[in-house]
């Protein structure tokens, strides 16, 4: 993260990195925490220390009430059911659905459950429709807080606060304080987890994601919060560890597909959507520095690429926190937006995937907004970013040796091919050494029996990542500065952007110009 | 930090050899069970047919029952799904079973290679029951039936089920 308000401070040149950014720089910690955890999911797998069917702990919960209120529903559609059942003349079909539509009417949870299990088994259509049934009966709130799954809870926190107190001693953080708040974010990421299982959120679609933003943004726009807080959180630590686990996840096959078309469309969106930008903040009279700060935000991935093009053309410290806030701020509204407008307008999970990463401008809100559509946008999502991310460094080195020549040498980096590696996101390589050593050295039995326990380490990374969002975002800081003209700059660009990555996107990832990437 | 690489690395190795108690099989069949269990976590079709075994349809398999049949009815899912409901007079034997305890497991349960033996599981996306046919044929077993459809279509029919241990 930026650090804040040096004002007239100038960015610092990138140092080249030593071997010490193995252990101390941010990027490498996310790569070994994330190995980290999965290397513990393994050895505890392998020796069946632990269960791994029985680590995930449930978040389903519904009211009685909520149940009565579905049951006319329900009824109409077993109604359906029953009907082409008896039509096709499968008479264990019809006696099941019948006998979930009596328990329905008798009302009782219990029986529900069970005639809505024997109905799940019948498989296909109806036995979808048993499933949801039972999913429903079976959720009575109180579980959620019974001792066994608030037990499951508390290890994952004990587990993780572990694992992120190593990785911050060697940061170099101030652990007392983040002991002390670490507790606090987690809490909001449990509550936004309950709150999305409810049976409302789940009939929606409302994911945690958004209980998640909005607990955080809540909390940060309406109370100031404490330095040592603010010490726990941690979006771009927490969204990089759960973005290693990720992936293990996917398939290597999956990543040098869409990376291939990701980093095609990466190359046209930077280039177009930069100098229109750049265009943009001249016509607008806003300062070069300033623009080229904005213009590599918006076409690139945000805070890290502000932060590199601030370092490349040695701009002011204050220009870059702001565009870092603007860049916090304009993300909010899109990563809710743009998943809506993905559903809406029946767009293709893997175009839609591809154009969130393609506009979105950090990684953490390419996360949440994917995982708004479905997996496999969020996977696409996550590689094109990441392609565009591996490109910051060229970028970064072509906007140092521009600048050089523009201020005719007199101050400036020296342009040096070096910039490309220190500039390149190395948790992308831990996301492809993972994804690497589960398509084709682990045996498929270890795969699929840890697939679901890393999926739910990597919600809870993420759940703590979108929170943290949400409590480093501040809508006040927007206005504040060169009467918002830097800002109205940043917007319309972007709003260039999505327009122009969403064409891209269909014609790379729509299978106009190649054949659809096949992401499950 | 290099130990945690070194750590790291261990892992990677004795994860790689899971348990599998390979000696009582080919190898070919291993390869042929590993092939099946890629098509099930892709969610693929388990493929219409294999050589040497006989398929059989949920009606005639009801008829067999009916007439008393000398048969091993075998299920060849997991002990989750056997206890929630299986077809009438099953007895449970998994290729998961085969692979920890070799040959044995099927030993245990009395069958002969001249039994006439029909297998299923939970029905065409399901890689038990063919994976449980490759080992048995493997071993020698040649008298082998299967019931593709499986379960979800013995429930559509609303032919007999049991449930419990």
């Amino acid at each position: 993260m930026a650090e804040q308000n040096n004002a007239g401070a100038v960015c610092p040149v990138p140092q080249p990195e030593g071997w010490s950014a193995l252990w101390k720089g941010e990027d490498w910690l996310a790569v070994w925490l994330g190995f980290i955890i999965i290397a513990l999911v393994l050895v505890l797998n392998q020796f069946k220390v632990v269960d791994m069917s029985k680590v995930t702990p449930s978040f389903k919960w519904a009211t009685d009430g909520q149940i009565s209120s579905r049951v006319a529903g329900w009824s109409s559609s077993l109604d359906a059911l029953i009907a082409s059942a008896e039509k096709a003349g499968e008479q264990g079909t019809v006696v099941r659905l019948k006998g979930l539509k009596d328990a329905l009417a008798k009302g009782d949870r219990k029986e529900i459950a069970a005639a809505a299990e024997r109905v799940d088994r019948i498989g296909g259509v109806p036995g979808a429709v048993g499933k949801e049934i039972a999913g429903h009966a079976k959720a009575v709130p109180d579980k959620v807080f019974t001792g066994a799954n608030m037990m499951k809870v508390f290890q994952i926190f004990i587990l993780f606060g572990v694992v992120a107190v190593v990785g911050l001693y060697f940061f170099g953080a101030n652990l007392g304080k983040f002991i002390l708040g670490f507790p606090i974010v987690f809490l909001l990421a449990w509550l936004s987890r309950f709150i999305a299982g409810n049976a409302s959120p789940i009939d929606w679609g409302i994911e945690y994601v958004v209980f998640a933003l909005v607990t955080g943004l809540a909390i940060s726009n309406f109370f100031t919060l404490p330095a040592w807080f603010m010490e726990a959180v941690r979006t771009e630590y927490y969204i990089k560890t759960g973005l290693v686990i990720l992936g293990a996840g996917l398939l290597f096959f999956e990543i040098v597909q869409a990376g291939f078309l990701g980093i095609i469309q990466a190359v046209l969106v930077i280039f177009v959507v930069w100098y229109f930008c750049f265009w943009l903040c001249r016509k607008l009279k806003v300062d070069d520095d300033f623009g080229a700060i904005l213009s590599s935000a918006v076409s690139i991935c945000g805070v890290s690429a502000a932060i590199a093009s601030c370092g490349a053309i040695q701009g002011d410290k204050k220009k870059l926190s702001y565009v870092t806030s603007l860049v916090l701020i304009v993300a909010v509204p899109m990563m809710v937006l743009m998943p809506w407008a993905v559903k809406a307008f029946n767009i293709p999970d893997i175009v839609g995937g591809a154009w969130l990463g393609g506009t979105l401008d950090t990684s953490g809100s390419v996360v949440a907004a994917g995982a708004l559509i479905s997996e496999a946008a969020m996977k696409t999502g996550v590689i094109v970013k990441f392609s565009q991310n591996a490109l910051m460094g060229f970028a970064a080195f072509g906007l140092a040796i521009w600048w050089s020549f523009k201020r005719g040498a007199e101050t400036g980096e020296k342009p040096s091919a070096r910039v490309i590696w220190d500039r390149f996101p190395k948790f992308v390589l831990g996301f492809i050494v993972a994804s690497a050593f589960f398509s084709f050295l682990l045996h498929i039995d270890t795969v699929s029996a840890t697939k679901s326990v890393l999926g739910e380490f990597r919600t809870w990374w993420f759940a703590l990542a979108f929170v943290s969002i949400g409590l480093e975002t501040r809508f006040t800081d927007i206005v504040k500065m060169e009467g918002g003209r830097p800002a109205l700059a940043f917007i319309v660009a972007q709003a260039f952007n999505v327009v122009w990555t969403l064409l891209l996107a269909y014609l790379l990832f729509g299978g106009i110009m190649f054949a659809v990437p096949d992401i499950k | 930090m290099k130990k945690y690489l070194v750590w790291a690395l261990v892992v990677a190795v004795a994860a790689t050899g899971t348990v599998v108690f390979a000696g009582d099989f080919s190898e070919p069949a291993m390869k042929q069970i590993e092939e099946l269990k890629l098509l099930s976590r892709d969610k693929k079709d388990i493929p219409e047919s294999f050589a040497g075994v006989k398929k059989i349809t949920g009606d005639e398999l009801k008829s067999w029952i009916d007439q008393k049949k000398a048969f091993v009815l075998l299920d060849n899912r997991v002990p989750a799904d056997f206890e929630k409901e299986r077809i009438v007079g099953a007895k449970r034997l998994s290729p998961d079973d085969m692979l920890e305890k070799g040959l044995k497991a099927a030993e245990a349960l009395g069958l002969k290679k001249t039994d006439t033996i029909v297998n299923y599981c939970n029905g065409v996306k399901c890689w038990r029951s063919s994976g449980a046919m490759v080992l048995l044929q493997d071993s020698g077993y040649k008298n082998l039936y299967w019931y593709r459809d499986g379960m979800p279509d013995w429930i559509k029919k609303g032919y007999p089920t049991a449930e419990g241990k």
